[in-house]
């Protein structure tokens, strides 16, 4: 079959994920997989309504949504006038490179003990974990987008009387804001992790919690009723994020 | 990968034994000379080692190999799992991979009890439970420790949602919360218990004694939990009575000679000779022979199970309670 | 050296400009793009520079705009030496430069923008520099809705509404198909006519050159000098009358005749 429109891919998108769930619960009812391993569907269904029904999944779901968005927007806005900054001086680009070199290959399970001599069990050390984990690799996101515009510009600006912040302010921050928004998109993703292993440690909510409480419990539903929650989180985010990417680059239209 | 591990420990315990040159009576010889068992540090596990570094097991024909894992939740998960054969674990984990109905384990003895090395420590403004009301007040979630903290609040009125903060923390990390005043009082078991004891300004507010069940049934909100994989057990009965047998004649040693049996354990620990005889004058040992009254028609202990089943199902840790009597493997109970 | 006449804008006083090679086989070795050159631009001036690629009239406009220091001798702006960056000298260049994410009017505005002048008087201003180019009904378009004729037209907009001393054009037509290049040259001569902007005006085209300029200078390949200089004397408005006659025959050929030679060398340059 040829795929021409994008209702067609749809169809075929849809099939397929009917195809694998009615393949997955079919090996599961077939007592293929025992439950312990592996859950069917439906299984994870009639947990999460019973989730629902108790409002747990909700609050869990919110709490991680809550602690990626804060601790990711706070990172954000640190990043990109730093990057930015770094992207159009080479001198202190220099002066921190080393520094960002240092901090970009930890990861932010790395951080949490010193974050919790540091902060205490607190919610901000849960965004500090987030802003930890994902504000070195932003920063080189940012950078690298700096990078890609046209030094032409940069001079033009210059020649019309634009100081070097004005440069910074009006042609390398709307310059770069397209592959800046592309970085961050995959940085959502990262923080997303971070937050999962922020909240194996001293959490009492959250999806990373309801995962490894569930594990504790053998109640593997529940385990992966957190993982589908993770990913549906994600592309609801996402969603909202490309409608704002459309609002923020009215220019790429 | 840990198949492969798994392989070449068999061989290496078959070795063994054959330069051991046992020999055994021939209708209980066992099928399978190796067993493979799931520990930790912890002292749910010392006759275990002991029967190992003894040669207890090794009198029976048996070659036991000691795989370590921190958590009773991987052990079981390992065991059903089918790369454990035998394994000790906190009756909780085992209470829940019932509820998630797994049959792939069988529960056969309960070797001890330390009601006093585990239980609720406080900083000096926290006279009664009752000063706890406000509190943050840390357990780590799904542990014997954690029903402690439910039960002892729910004795003396107070909701865990409400009326305090609970927060989840491993025992490991709660001397360093307590210390710079992040909480205000914490369960754990020893021997980060007696650490915690042993800082200043901290008291001991209530240990296992105090919980509802334990002054019921003298059990523990954790007790300890022998279990074995059944499909092992159906398979090499003679191998299952082998150990059964080393395992019950370590614990009489543990009873009987501790001096003796703490030489082998401090390899096992890392703690100091002293500290190793403290810890074990806190554990009473419960023997082979008494172990038929505990597990069997219906047994004291396998009825404070199912109380303990009932009251994880009450405070929502759990969804339904199994019937725990139906994962007690008779044959094995010595 | 020669005194400054007093409507002398533009100075270029024995400039020289060596460039370290950065890449390729040479390496590190010096390139000498323009040495010892000097030349004088007047008030109101249309000086049109024609040269064979890479003889460095690029080179001199960056220097007079400031975006490069000279490596020897200087050049005055009004009697001041240029050192840095100036507004005073609005660039036009080939690849349009105008920024993506701005609307017309906003491109438009932005020297003014920079200067912060009032929002209401920028929209006035842009607003009749738009109107100048004919881009009238595009000020919200985003500049890749735009043709490239329309493109420069912007770019002459923003440069005209930040009100220069000196225009540089650095072969500001080149990329344009041949209708629109001669719409957009004959608008240039009506905004030059109006305005009377000091210009400096680079192309490889002799065509361009007579049709633009008051005045042509010839560039040498590397090192860059000064070849020739003609007044062109043609009269305006340089219609197709005044391409056909035999005035403008004859300063084409003298003009080709001097480029050709300075391309021949060039090639051997290459060849070397």
């Amino acid at each position: 079959m040829e795929i021409n429109t994008p209702s067609k891919s749809l169809a075929v998108s849809i099939v397929s994920l009917v195809i694998f769930i009615t393949t997955w619960e079919l090996i599961c009812r077939l007592g293929f997989i025992e439950p312990l391993f592996l859950p069917a569907p439906s299984q994870i269904l009639s947990r999460a309504v019973k989730m629902i029904e108790n409002g747990q999944l909700i609050s869990h779901t919110l709490a991680s949504t809550r602690r990626v968005m804060v601790g990711f927007f706070v990172s954000s806005m640190v990043a990109i006038p730093f990057g930015i900054f770094l992207g159009s001086s080479r001198f202190f680009m220099a002066v921190f490179d080393p520094i960002i070199s240092l901090l970009r290959p930890l990861p932010s399970m790395s951080w949490i003990p010193l974050s919790l001599l540091w902060l205490g069990i607190t919610e901000t050390q849960k965004y500090s974990i987030v802003f930890m984990g994902s504000f070195a690799p932003s920063l080189l996101y940012i950078i690298e987008a700096t990078k890609s515009i046209d030094p032409l510009l940069i001079r033009a600006a210059r020649n019309l009387g634009a100081s070097k912040l004005d440069v910074m302010k009006e042609v390398i921050l709307p310059g770069s804001l397209p592959q800046i928004i592309a970085g961050l998109k995959v940085m959502l993703g990262i923080a997303w992790t971070c937050i999962i292993s922020a909240e194996l440690v001293a959490a009492r909510e959250g999806l990373g919690f309801m995962i490894m409480n569930g594990k504790e419990y053998f109640q593997t539903d529940t385990v992966l009723l957190g993982m589908v929650m993770i990913s549906i989180t994600v592309m609801v985010i996402d969603v909202v994020f490309r409608k704002f990417e459309r609002r923020l680059l009215p220019w790429t239209r | 990968m840990k198949g492969l591990l798994r392989k070449t420990l068999c061989v290496l315990a078959g070795a063994m034994l054959l330069l051991g040159g046992v020999s055994v009576h021939a209708d209980e010889t066992p099928e399978k000379v190796t067993v493979i068992y799931g520990g930790s540090s912890w002292l749910g596990h010392y006759p275990a080692w002991v029967g190992i570094e003894k040669g207890l097991f090794q009198k029976h024909g048996l070659g036991v190999l000691f795989q370590n894992f921190y958590a009773s939740s991987g052990r079981m998960g390992s065991l059903v799992a089918g790369d454990l054969d035998v394994a000790s674990t906190g009756s909780i984990s085992a209470i829940a991979l019932m509820a998630a109905g797994s049959k792939g384990f069988m529960a056969f003895a309960t070797p001890d009890s330390y009601a006093t090395v585990e239980g609720i420590i406080a900083n000096e403004n926290i006279k009664t439970i009752a000063d706890l009301k406000g509190k943050r007040i840390a357990a780590p979630f799904a542990s014997s420790a954690h029903v402690l903290v439910l039960d002892i609040l729910e004795q003396h009125g107070l909701d865990p949602e409400k009326d305090l903060t609970l927060l989840n923390l491993k025992v490991n990390e709660m001397p360093a919360a307590m210390g710079s005043g992040e909480i205000d009082a914490c369960a754990a078991w020893t021997p980060h218990f007696n650490k915690l004891l042993n800082m200043p300004g901290n008291h001991l507010l209530v240990d296992d004694t105090e919980f509802s069940l334990y002054k019921k049934y003298k059990l523990g909100p954790g007790p300890d939990l022998l279990v074995v994989r059944k499909e092992f057990a159906q398979k090499y009965p003679n191998t299952c009575k082998a150990f059964v047998k080393g395992y019950f004649e370590a614990v009489d040693m543990l009873i009987n000679d501790p001096e003796e049996s703490a030489k082998v354990l401090v390899k096992l620990t890392n703690l100091s000779m002293e500290d190793q005889m403290t810890v074990l004058q806190d554990i009473s040992w419960i023997p082979g022979q008494e172990q038929r009254a505990l597990m069997v028609d219906p047994g004291d202990f396998v009825t404070g199970m199912q109380q303990l089943a009932e009251f994880l199902v009450k405070h929502k840790q759990i969804d339904n309670a199994p019937a725990v009597n139906e994962w007690i493997e008779e044959s094995m109970v010595p | 050296m020669d005194p400054l006449t007093p409507d002398t804008k533009i100075a270029v006083q024995n400039v020289t400009k060596i460039f370290q090679s950065k890449q390729g086989k040479k390496q590190g070795q010096e390139v000498v793009a323009l040495k010892d050159l000097s030349l004088e631009v007047k008030d109101g001036e249309f000086l049109v520079i024609v040269g064979a690629s890479g003889c460095g009239k690029t080179t001199l406009l960056n220097l007079v705009a400031g975006f490069d220091k000279s490596s020897d001798g200087q050049i005055l702006l009004d009697g001041k030496p240029v050192t840095g960056i100036t507004p005073e000298c609005g660039m036009i260049f080939q690849q349009y430069a105008l920024f993506p994410w701005k609307t017309v009017q906003e491109n438009v505005e932005f020297g003014m923008k920079m200067k912060r002048m009032p929002r209401k008087d920028r929209k006035a201003r842009g607003d009749r520099f738009i109107d100048i180019v004919g881009l009238k009904g595009f000020e919200r378009s985003y500049p890749h809705h735009l043709s490239g004729g329309m493109k420069q037209r912007v770019s002459i907009a923003r440069s005209l509404a930040n009100d220069p001393k000196v225009m540089l054009l650095d072969e500001p037509f080149a990329a344009l198909d041949a209708m629109t290049r001669q719409v957009l040259q004959e608008q240039l001569v009506r905004i030059y006519e109006k305005h009377r902007k000091t210009i400096i005006f680079i192309t490889h085209s002799i065509d361009e050159a007579l049709l633009l300029s008051s005045r042509i200078m010839v560039m040498t390949a590397r090192p860059g000098r000064i070849a020739q200089e003609i007044i062109n004397d043609l009269p305006y408005p340089r219609n197709a009358e005044v391409q056909l006659s035999s005035r403008y025959m004859e300063l084409k050929r003298m003009i080709w005749d001097s480029v050709q030679a300075e391309v021949m060398k060039s090639m051997e340059v290459e060849a070397d």
